[in-house]
Order: structure tokens, then sequence, then C-alpha cells
């Protein structure tokens, strides 16, 4: 059994009106890992799920799938064990749910479609076209034939974009299901999906990889914050920590610190206190996937 | 290229072709009027006209000064000419549609994220669009034939002289809308550049019947055909990928 999942070596794509989506790119992940990619629109995303689902030919360097390489020998074993939900695609307007269904099962050769049908909630709509459903059923039905035959890898394109958040949040109750056990490339603009259903991260820009971390030793690496509120003016609050020579930063009415609240917050709070700055609320913030994202992009 | 790939995306393409009343209505009635009215109506008007009406040994063209009779003008000239004509029409609109119709509505992407290959959609696109053009023009191929062959205006020798141009047109045809469906950005402008190739095919085709002298004309026209098919696929699979779609 393989142990990387999918991975590209020095993979460069260069499309034929000139564009630049990826750049001599190294990266891979492991069978079970659950990885987001993330990156500003432009940054290459979708050019890497369509290099590993064989849409596209990398101009330069080597993308394997469950270690064989794209469009090579044995690559079509390796499809085969992959979903992919693409991008917020066209729909067919001369297919119903149940007919691309049954397209699913026939080109993978196995798959539920009834039982699809019912866990999806798309009984209802199983003899509606494609383009008639509603955004949110569209990627229910998108979601369900990634899934229809239990495939050990997923490849998930923007799979929430253009959804309200009443769809998103039923897609992403699917999605944690789905993604539970099994190896999964999440490519996201929503920093809330990704860091709530993965694990890792491979943040790209430019068509460059510019970071790839677990998401714990990312958040292990970021400095402490802490946020303090006082029932003075912030302003008075920041001379205060001005005085004793403490970096931070004023946002919203309040002072972020640069401490790590359970180390250091007592004794800046004593002293603050005894100054007579009335400081009500001291609080540890845990950096977000977006915080994180924010300052590997602004580097 | 996987036989069971192939065959669920001809699944695919069949169910869609049935419930495309635009191209139902065209497979139709354009082979109707090509390959049954026109020649059927020809037939007509040459037998009540009969000898007086033209003398093809008067008209100097190395091609036809073998044919002494309007009726073998008809079966040696007009009609491959107008089979050929069917032939090059009758796929074209089916096969830029199937491959447009995926970029213009984007599902092609759909289509991709499914364990399928370029060379496999295609391929499913291409029988597809064979199974429609020969179920609607053979048949009339058939009662155009044995009209011939009943009213004793032909003998079965005419068989594949009408039969080849026509599978030769339709392979024509067929590889020139590929190319053009995988260059051309939208629908109407690849049915544009399709008009812009046929037209001057079809007068190539004219023109080899007119100069190739005896039976081997018909069989001359469709090695003209099957070149020009061959280089357009040539180009073809030179272009063969969604990338310009994807892009």
């Amino acid at each position: 059994m393989t142990s990387i999942a999918m991975s590209f070596d020095a993979t460069t794509k260069r499309y034929r009106n000139g564009t630049l989506a990826l750049r001599d790119v190294s990266w891979s992940i492991p069978v079970g890992a659950r990885a987001c990619l993330l990156g500003p629109n432009g940054s290459g995303k979708t050019t890497s799920i369509r290099l590993l689902e064989g849409a596209l030919k990398p101009t330069s360097g080597m993308v394997r799938l469950l270690d064989r390489e794209v469009n090579g020998s044995g690559y079509a074993e390796a499809r085969m064990q992959t979903g992919v939900v693409p991008q917020m695609s066209g729909m067919y307007t001369d297919l119903t749910v149940a007919e691309y269904f049954e397209l699913v099962r026939r080109l993978y050769g196995r798959g539920d479609v009834a039982g699809a049908l019912e866990i999806f909630g798309l009984a209802e709509q199983r003899d509606k076209r494609l383009a008639q459903l509603s955004g949110g059923f569209q990627r229910r039905v998108v979601l369900a034939a990634a899934l229809l035959s239990e495939p050990e890898l997923l490849l998930l394109d923007e799979p929430t974009v253009g959804l309200d958040p009443v769809a998103a949040h039923e897609v992403h109750a699917y999605l944690a299901t789905a993604m539970r056990d099994r190896t999964t490339l999440l490519c996201t603009h929503n920093l809330a999906e990704a860091e709530a259903l993965c694990d890792d991260v491979i943040i790209l820009r430019n068509g460059e990889v510019l970071l790839h971390e677990p998401l714990a030793a990312l958040r292990q690496r970021q400095r402490p914050r802490t946020r303090l509120v006082a029932r003075q003016p912030v302003t008075t609050l920041s001379a205060a920590l001005n005085a004793r020579g403490v970096t931070h930063t004023v946002e919203d009415g309040a002072a972020i610190v640069a401490i790590d609240a359970r180390a250091e917050a007592p004794s800046l709070l004593r002293a603050l206190l005894s100054e007579g700055i009335d400081v009500y609320e001291c609080v540890q913030l845990t950096a977000t996937l977006e915080d994180m994202f924010l300052e590997a992009v602004q580097r | 290229m996987r036989p069971q790939a192939i065959g669920a995306l001809l699944w695919k393409e069949t169910r869609q072709l049935g419930r495309n009343r635009m191209a139902l209505l065209t497979a139709a009635l354009l082979p109707f009027v090509i390959l049954f009215f026109a020649p059927i109506q020809l037939l007509i008007q040459f037998k009540i006209a009969g000898a007086k009406a033209f003398d093809p040994s008067a008209v100097p063209i190395p091609g036809l000064s073998d044919i002494g009779d309007p009726l073998q003008l008809l079966v040696r000239f007009i009609y491959p000419l107008l089979f050929v004509i069917g032939g090059l029409l009758l796929p074209s609109l089916t096969t830029t549609y199937a491959i447009v119709a995926e970029r213009e509505r984007r599902s092609l992407e759909l289509l991709v994220s499914l364990p399928v290959s370029v060379g496999e959609i295609l391929t499913a696109k291409l029988i597809s669009v064979l199974i429609v053009t020969a179920l609607v023009g053979l048949p009339y191929l058939a009662i155009v034939i044995t009209l011939l062959l009943v009213l004793g205006i032909a003998d079965a020798t005419v068989i594949p002289t009408l039969l080849v141009p026509f599978a030769a047109a339709v392979t024509c045809s067929t590889a020139i809308s590929l190319l053009l469906a995988l260059l051309a950005r939208d629908f109407r402008t690849a049915n544009n550049l399709s008009g812009a190739f046929i037209v001057p095919i079809i007068l190539l085709t004219s023109g080899t019947l007119a100069l190739v002298p005896g039976p081997a004309r018909a069989y001359g026209a469709s090695v003209m055909l099957l070149l020009v098919a061959a280089i357009a696929l040539l180009a073809a699979l030179r272009w063969v990928s969604f990338e310009r779609y994807l892009e």
C-alpha cells in the first residue's frame, strides 16, 4: 500500500495563453491526511486539482496520485479510487439526477445509486434535470456523485462556494462525515471551513508554495496574544502599556498585547491595576487560520 | 482507452442527443431533404425529361465523357455529389454541438471530474454522432439505391459508388468538426468555421467527380475526402486537449 496520497514534484504549469499557474511546485500529502489548499485568487489551487484529476498536463515536473504518475501507467486505477468535487460548474440541462448518478456508477464500475439518493436527501429530486436544482442541491449531487463509489481519496474544489449559509452548513455536515477516515485535499477560500475540516495546510501564492505545515504546528509557532480591555479609554491603557515597554496594538477599543496570558498576564494585570487602570477583561487569543493565512500571504 | 468508460459515456451522449429537440429536428429534416427528397425529385424530373434534356457527351469534361445517358449522369455524378453533401452536412452540426455545448454550459468541469480521459470523452461523442448519422442517413440511401435497382436504372455496382463517398464525407465532416469544435470558443464560431470549410470541400468533390473518368470517379472523390479527413484529424490530435476550455 502506498503512503503518499498525492504529490507534486517540481511541477510547473503554464497555460497556452502564457499564464503561469504553478511555478516549480513541490509538495505531497500522505495517505490519511486531510489537507487544505489555500491561496488568493489565481494562486494555482484549481490548476492543482485539475492536474491531479488528469484534465490538464503539467508543463514540466511530475504529479502523482496514489503513487501513480498522472496520465501514466496505472493512473486509471488510481483515478478510480478518487472522488472529485469540482468547483461550481455548469449543470446538464438534459440529464436527471438519477441518470447522472447512473453515469457515475457505470464509470466507476461500482456504487449504490438508490443509497446515495437516500443518504443525501435527493430521493425526491431523482427525476429532476440537474440544471433545475437549487445551488444547494446541485452541490449535494456533486458531492454524492464523488462519494458514490466509496473512494479512498477526495479532491474538493471550493465545495461550498456560492452557497447561502444554510446550504453551506448542510454541505459542511456531509463533508465532515465524508472526510472521516478518508484522505482529502480541500481547496477553499473559506478559512473557517478549512480550519474545521482539515489538519494540514498548504498555502499557495502566485503559483508557489508559501507554506505547508500541520495546522497544530502552525498554531504553536504563532506568538501568543492577549486581549486587554479597561474601563478607561484605550488610549490610557495604551499609554500605561507603553510606559512599561509592552508591545501591543489597539483594535476595537482593546489592547492586543504580545504576551502569554497564563505566564505573563498576572504580573502585568497587577501592575496595571496598581496604577489605577481598571482592566476588566483579559483573554488569551487563539490564532485563527485566517490570522495565519494573512500573515503568510502578507510576508 | 477503456471500453467500459466509452460505453458509459456513449450511454450519456445518446440520452442527451435524444433530448435535444433542435439536434433531432436537424438530424431528421436535413437527411430527408438531401438524401431522399432531392434524389427522388431529380429522378422523377430526369425520367420525365428523358434523353432530350441533356446530352452529357457534348460537354467537354473528362470525367463525364463516358456518360452518354442523362440518367447515368444522375447516378454517377449528381447522386454521389448529393450524398457527399449530405454526408458533410449531417454530422457537422451534431459533432460541434456535442463538444462545444459542454463548454458553453460549463459542464465540462463536471465531466472531467469523473474518471475519464479526454480521449474517451471525444471517442464517445464521435461514436454517438456516427450512430445518429448512420441511423438517419442510411435508410434514405437504401431507399434511393433500391429504387435505382428496381427501376433498372443501375445495377449492383452502383451501391459502393454511392455508399463509399457518403461514408468518406461523414468521416471528413466529423474530423473537421472535431478540429473546429476543439479550436472554436463557442457554438456560433464553430458553425461559421464549419461552413467555411464545407463549401470548398463540396467544390473540390464536384471537381474530382468531374475530372476523374470512369467508375473510379466516386472512389477518387472518396480518397480526396479521406485525405482531408486525415489532415483534419492530425491537426485535431495536436489539439486534443480540453485545456483551452479549462483555462
